[in-house]
């Protein structure tokens, strides 16, 4: 299936802004993040449709995931 | 916040660029002279947001950190120089700002924030800036200002990309409603580690300065319930909405001071001198 992935600060390094996604029918964001080679530390917020999801949640078609870095520099 | 009777004509010669906008006026100046504002940290963020407040003649300005000057700080923290490398960063920001603005008194600490010194160093603020180094250190801010009730402002910055939440406790959600915890210290989420470009702090730290002077003067809207995210590589403005999380752990009981005995994970990062306990 495709869903729409954004990855938003630091994430956006070596990877994209915004890029349709092609993974496994209701596999989970843990998935995405795995293929992004993000870890799940790594992650400040997921934004699923806009709203809060976790690394557990099962995407569907169409979907747009949104990934967030907590900025922790000062 | 201290009250100022009139202004001197040397002051209204001084700030007459900002006493002619309708948001400051003679009221709003008078309001500036009087406040103090507390900068937690005097680095990256915090050397900006100090030169943004002094200029400006915010009267009083307390600045927390027990960090020394390193020459690798020197292309980003703008008010420490070359001849400062060894010094406390408060010792070399007072200077400046005391050379800048007479106005302007500097309350320096030569320590660092920690549970159990966070409410001292916080007390009488009326405004604060959080500018440090480290998640957990941003999340002891975000925690005591809620219960104090403080208003504040969070900033984080890493190599070109940015992030900024101002909060008023009571009324507008928290770092916590929507990043949870701490996550654990990454060095490849610090300034040390990733890399830094001097315009993201300096950047974040003048926005955080003009943060507190709105929230002083009453004027405007602050940075409140979205999350403004900044990436200066490719100059993308982003806007998070953060929904409301009845259960956060500071803005659900607000009176209770938990961030006394939460667990913030084993350390914060201080760049280059390895790990501070909180």
């Amino acid at each position: 299936m495709n869903i729409t992935v954004k990855l938003f600060a630091s994430f956006r390094t070596g990877r994209f802004g915004e890029k349709n996604f092609d993974c496994p029918e209701a596999c989970r964001i843990s998935y995405v993040l795995q293929e992004l080679g993000i870890s799940e530390s790594e992650v400040g917020v997921l934004l699923v449709n806009g709203r809060h999801g976790d690394v557990d949640y099962s995407l569907a078609p169409d979907d747009t995931l949104s990934i967030f870095p907590l900025i922790g520099g000062g | 916040m201290r009250r100022i009777e009139a202004l001197t004509e040397t002051q209204i010669d001084r700030y007459s660029r900002q006493i002619l906008l309708a948001q400051v006026g003679g009221t709003g100046m008078k309001k500036l002279l009087g406040a103090r504002v507390t900068i937690v940290g005097a680095g990256g963020l915090g050397c900006p947001a100090a030169q943004v407040l002094a200029s400006a003649g915010v009267g009083t300005i307390r600045i927390i950190d027990g960090d020394r000057v390193e020459l690798s700080n020197l292309p980003r923290q703008f008010l420490h120089h070359t001849k400062d490398v060894g010094r406390f960063k408060v010792d070399s920001i007072k200077e400046k700002i005391e050379a800048m603005n007479p106005d302007v008194t500097v309350e320096e600490v030569r320590m660092f924030a920690n549970q159990a010194n966070i409410d001292d160093l916080l007390a009488g603020s009326d405004y604060v800036i959080e500018a440090c180094d480290g998640q957990a250190a941003k999340f002891l801010v975000n925690d005591a200002c809620i219960h104090l009730g403080i208003s504040f402002t969070i900033a984080g910055v890493v190599q070109f990309y940015g992030q900024i939440l101002s909060v008023v406790p009571g009324r507008t959600r928290c770092l916590r409603c929507l990043f949870r915890e701490p996550a654990p210290e990454d060095p490849q989420n610090s300034c040390s580690g990733a890399g830094v470009m001097g315009a993201a702090p300096g950047m974040a730290g003048m926005i955080q300065a003009n943060e507190a002077i709105k929230s002083i003067i009453g004027a405007g809207a602050l940075q409140t319930d979205k999350l403004l995210i900044f990436n200066l590589i490719d100059c993308s403005f982003d806007f998070l909405d953060i929904a409301a999380l009845p259960k956060c752990a500071a803005c659900a009981q607000p009176q209770e001071p938990f961030y006394k005995t939460f667990d913030y994970g084993a350390c914060v990062t201080v760049c280059h001198l390895g790990p501070h306990k909180l």
